[in-house]
């Protein structure tokens, strides 16, 4: 006796299991973000007024707009990659899960530069709080684009073999590592403007 | 059934890698017993320094030092790990770890959990968050010190917090892969037939309560990601400028603010209380059901109840900050939704109580401890009412008041629930029953010793005497009229100790020794009782049952039975 | 041959210049004795306040005075703290073990007794309460490890030690502010604190070249050569940088 409803949908809830799983799960990360956003509006709220505004003066706007495009490419990629799937394409999707990983591996590098410029001019999270709260965010949204790599990039190459074996679980999977996914890159586009422009 | 299932599985697969729901439970089960003994007993050594100031400590006092005497700021970091082991690392993890694991997917009809491995994995967080809390304590720093709620500025500059964080996260962790996997297990795989109101109300309490975790829990995860901040990369987030620490400015760049931990703690910490009580309630439905012989009184209002308790527990939480100075305005929204949420609690409460009127009762020991529960959760819920006004919090704010009032509610309450579970559930995992005469050389003293504790404990209060002193109140004035109970509690807690050992030894006992039952021994009518005892390893039952009727057909007049099964079909 | 300050006293707003002078000399080879006296106005001490706690109060006949200059008639400075900084001649490379000894430090009358001290490394220090009332003992060094330790009525000695050399650091008592103490760490034993009279015994000394060190809590450290031979002879601290003038 299998666990039900791990791959087919449950008549009465439309659903599948990892589906709902992974809707809760980002519910649950809604609620990390929140929380963390709003101790962001705290402090902006109890800091001198413009001092948010001027303290984040020195971040690198250009760099940051590069990276929101890389990242929302990232997301066409990955629905590509789960569209190839469905379409039993597995060579574009090996192609599109590539591309997604490069993407990500470029937001990395670029954040990465951006980090080390910070540090050159000797600005730290123990600055500021604007600091404190821009390199707490923007570092955990990195974990979150590193762990999802990880997961992406069994996808990519060891996981793969499940397509031969179970295809409709396999295509299940990518959806939601997408879902995640775009999650990830919302988050960000929350956080550029937040951080970046106001 | 799969042939898998039929070969023998080698021990640490089976019961230490398990992906069993049960065995995952039971390890939830047996680890959160064990740290909820470790928390009891810090709390003993505690009374020993409240009742008998500055002397040697008996038996253990060597660990303190060669005079054996309680310092503070090991007081401190007893009574810091005192709150924290029993939230954390034993009440949610038995109320919901095992509790909600081993029952839920019996009661709703499932082979197992949706996900078996994050299942294990969640357990096995919560075991690793475990390790580095109690591992904490023999650390050069020491253990936590700040108290459970971790206010800073005091936790971001006193030593042995680190520790504590990482712990928090681990075991934040493993609520949330517990939750999200009870959530999708309840939606997902309930049997053919069981539809919402067919569920028991246990699986109602765990559902809403999962919800709790899952939206509840990320908040406090950011905070003490923060606090890890504060502590390791120097910021301030918790820190506001010019702040002074022994007599000197403290040399961080300042602009933060202590009061956002508060909100973004008791964001969390309120919820968890009702996650600390939903369990319990959700049990003593199932003992009170089961042993007046009568359907639950007001099932749907129940449910109903308990899901708009779950909504509400969220908008109530600066109750814990009248004295913050946050405002009238604010004050007044929060009592207003506190007075609210008390509705919900209320109906549950009286709809337990009218069950009682008319049946004929059966004492048995979960019974009896679910009825102690109800008067006992009631004056844990009535003592509350004056917190929740900002007038009255402000005196009794911090005082043992507010001791007597929480443990009414998760002592003698949540714990006597949990406890009628073990003996409610224990023929169903072992197929035995627990001794009746243990169980109840377990209940009465229990009973007594638990108000013996946290009676006197709104006396004090209520005379003003602080919560976080060390001597009890000794240089107050104040607290001299009322300093004399604290040898009577300080006693009955210890005499609490010695209660549970009847029941520790009844455990083991009854394991051997029991009487043998067969599957359904309390004539139960939810399907946990359809399947073998114990259940079939990995599947449960023998085939997943159907569901024809509602939870609670008890005396249905005109029935040869006074239970009807829910798996029994409907005739015509 | 003399020794000025400039020191700010904030409450007053007035700048005072103290100065203050040392004669030291050899009594015999192998020991260097002298006298440190204070020179110029000296401020009066405040009372400290201590109603805080009324055990504090009832322990003192009289009441205690601030204790950052503590003069005799003779302008004899108490609670200097004098030690052998560095040697030329290497004969601080050897390893010292620690005396058996423990040195003590009191609180009494919510006092710190004595005020100024020096423990080698390694050498136990007994903090004792003769007060009967809570302290609280909190050690600030920067190389040592802080520790923070809650000192209650019954608590009546407590051992701690220290393993790394250090400049005198504070130790003070977060029950009591008022409260504070001051702890040199050394890794060799030529180390004293000045008397009633201002006067000091390091001896046991190589012969050799040796740096001492003059610490004081407010007026800072002055320091001198001095050569430790078979003859007797004077040595002053060297005169220091021209005080500044506000």
């Amino acid at each position: 006796m299998d666990i039900p409803y791990t791959v087919e949908e449950r008549p009465d809830t439309g659903l599948f299991n990892a589906k709902l799983g992974v809707w809760l799960f980002l519910a649950s990360e809604v609620m990390l973000f929140g929380g963390l956003f709003s101790a962001y509006i705290f402090l902006r709220y109890g800091a001198p007024v413009g001092a948010f505004h001027e303290w984040g003066q020195e971040l690198n706007i250009p760099l940051a707009t590069l990276n929101t495009l890389i990242l929302i490419s990232s997301s066409v990629t990955m629905v590509m990659s789960w569209a190839s799937l469905k379409l039993n394409d597995f060579k574009k999707y090996k192609l599109y899960m590539g591309l997604t990983l490069l993407c990500a591996l470029g937001f990395l590098i670029i954040k990465y530069i951006e980090y080390t410029a910070k540090f050159d001019h000797h600005i730290y999270p123990s600055t500021n709080t604007f600091y404190a709260i821009y390199f707490t965010l923007t570092g955990l949204h990195g974990l979150h684009i590193i762990g999802g790599m990880i997961v992406l990039f069994y996808f990519w190459i060891p996981g793969s073999k499940m397509w031969d074996s179970k295809p409709e679980q396999f295509t299940n999977r990518i959806e939601i590592a997408g879902l995640y996914w775009h999650f990830v890159d919302l988050v960000w586009i929350f956080l550029f403007p937040v951080l970046y422009l106001l | 059934m799969d042939s898998h299932n039929h070969h023998e599985e080698p021990f640490y697969r089976k019961y230490i890698w398990s992906t069993d729901h049960k065995i995952i439970g039971l390890q939830y089960g047996i680890t959160s017993l064990i740290f909820l003994l470790i928390g009891f007993s810090l709390m003993m050594i505690m009374r020993w320094q409240l009742a008998y100031p500055e002397s040697a400590v008996p038996l253990v006092g060597s660990i303190f030092g060669e005079d054996g005497m309680l310092l503070p700021e090991i007081y401190n970091s007893l009574g810091a790990m005192h709150g924290t082991i029993m939230i954390f690392l034993g009440i949610v993890p038995l109320a919901v770890g095992a509790f909600g694991n081993y029952i839920v997917p019996l009661q709703i009809g499932a082979p197992d959990m949706a996900f078996p491995k994050i299942n294990a994995a969640s357990y096995w967080c919560y075991f690793v968050g475990g390790v580095v809390m109690m591992s904490s304590f023999f650390t050069a720093e020491g253990a936590a010190r700040s108290g459970w709620t971790s206010y800073p500025p005091l936790a971001d500059i006193e030593v042995g917090q680190t520790m504590w964080l990482i712990g928090m996260i681990f075991l934040i962790t493993s609520s949330l892969l517990g939750s999200i996997n009870f959530i999708t297990t309840i939606i997902q795989l309930r049997a053919p037939g069981l539809t919402w109101m067919r569920l028991p109300f246990f699986v109602w309490a765990q559902f809403v309560t999962s919800f709790l975790l899952v939206l509840a829990f990320p908040p406090l995860e950011a905070a003490a990601v923060l606090q890890l901040m504060d502590r390791v990369a120097g910021t301030s987030f918790f820190l506001p400028s010019g702040l002074v620490v022994s007599g000197e400015v403290l040399g961080v760049s300042g602009g933060g603010s202590p009061l956002l931990w508060q909100h973004l703690f008791w964001f969390l910490a309120h919820p968890e209380v009702y996650v600390l009580i939903l369990p319990a309630m959700g049990i003593i439905a199932e003992v009170i059901a089961n042993n007046t012989r009568k359907p639950l009184w007001g099932y749907n209002s129940l449910v109903f109840a308990v899901v708009f308790l779950g909504f509400m527990s969220f908008i109530v939480w600066a109750h814990h900050m009248f004295i913050t100075g946050m405002g009238t305005a604010m004050s007044a929204f929060f009592q207003t939704t506190t007075m609210i949420i008390s509705i919900p609690s209320i109906i549950i409460l009286s709809a337990f109580f009218i069950s009682l009127w008319g049946a004929s009762i059966r004492f048995n020991t979960p019974m009896l401890f679910a009825l102690a529960f109800l008067p006992m959760f009631g004056i844990g819920g009535l003592t509350g009412l004056p917190l929740g006004f900002a007038a009255a919090d402000i005196y009794l704010h911090d005082t043992y008041y507010v001791i007597g009032h929480f443990h009414y509610v998760v002592a003698p309450g949540t714990i006597f629930g949990l406890f009628a579970g073990i003996y409610y559930w224990y023929p169903k995992i072992t197929g035995r029953k627990m001794s009746e005469l243990l169980g109840k050389l377990h209940f009465w003293p229990s009973l007594i010793f638990m108000n013996g504790v946290f009676m006197p404990m709104f006396i004090q209060g209520l005379a003003g005497v602080s919560r976080r002193l060390w001597d009890g109140g000794l240089e107050y004035a104040h607290a001299s009229g009322v300093l004399h109970w604290n040898e009577f509690m300080s006693i009955s807690a210890w005499l609490l100790g010695l209660a549970q050992l009847p029941f520790i030894f009844n455990i083991f006992y009854s394991l051997k020794r029991g009487e043998k039952v067969d599957k359904n021994p309390w004539g139960a009518t939810t399907l946990e009782w359809t399947a073998p005892s114990p259940p079939l390893p990995h599947v449960n039952f023998e085939k997943i049952p159907e569901v024809h009727r509602v939870a609670y057909e008890y005396s249905v007049p005109g029935r040869k039975r006074d239970f009807t099964p829910q798996t029994e079909p409907k005739k015509g | 041959m003399v020794w000025i300050y400039t020191e700010e006293i904030v409450n007053n707003n007035i700048i005072k210049i103290l100065i203050l002078s040392s004669v030291l000399t050899f009594g015999f080879a192998g020991d260097i004795q002298g006298k440190i006296t204070f020179d110029g106005k000296a401020p009066k001490m405040k009372l400290l306040r201590m109603d805080a706690d009324p055990v504090c109060v009832a322990n003192n006949e009289v009441a205690p005075r601030k204790e950052w200059l503590i003069l005799d008639e003779n302008n004899g400075l108490k609670n200097v703290l004098v030690f052998v900084k560095e040697s030329s001649t290497g004969s601080l490379a050897g390893d010292f073990n620690p005396t058996e000894n423990p040195a003590v430090i009191d609180q009494n009358g919510c006092m710190y007794v004595p005020h100024v001290l020096g423990v080698m490394v390694g050498q136990k220090l007994d903090i004792l309460n003769s007060d009967g009332t809570m302290h609280n003992i909190h050690a600030l060094p920067k190389v040592n490890k802080e520790f923070n330790k809650a000192m209650p009525r019954s608590k009546k000695r407590m051992t701690v030690q220290f393993d790394k050399s250090e400049a005198p650091f504070k130790v003070k008592c977060d029950v009591h502010p008022w409260m504070g103490a001051f702890i040199g760490v050394f890794d060799h034993p030529y180390f004293a604190v000045t008397g009633d009279d201002g006067s000091y015994v390091i001896s046991g000394l190589e012969p050799g070249v040796y740096v001492i060190e003059a610490w004081h809590e407010k007026l800072g450290s002055q320091t001198a050569n001095v050569t430790v031979g078979d003859s007797a002879a004077n040595f002053t601290f060297t005169k220091p940088k021209k005080p500044k003038k506000k």
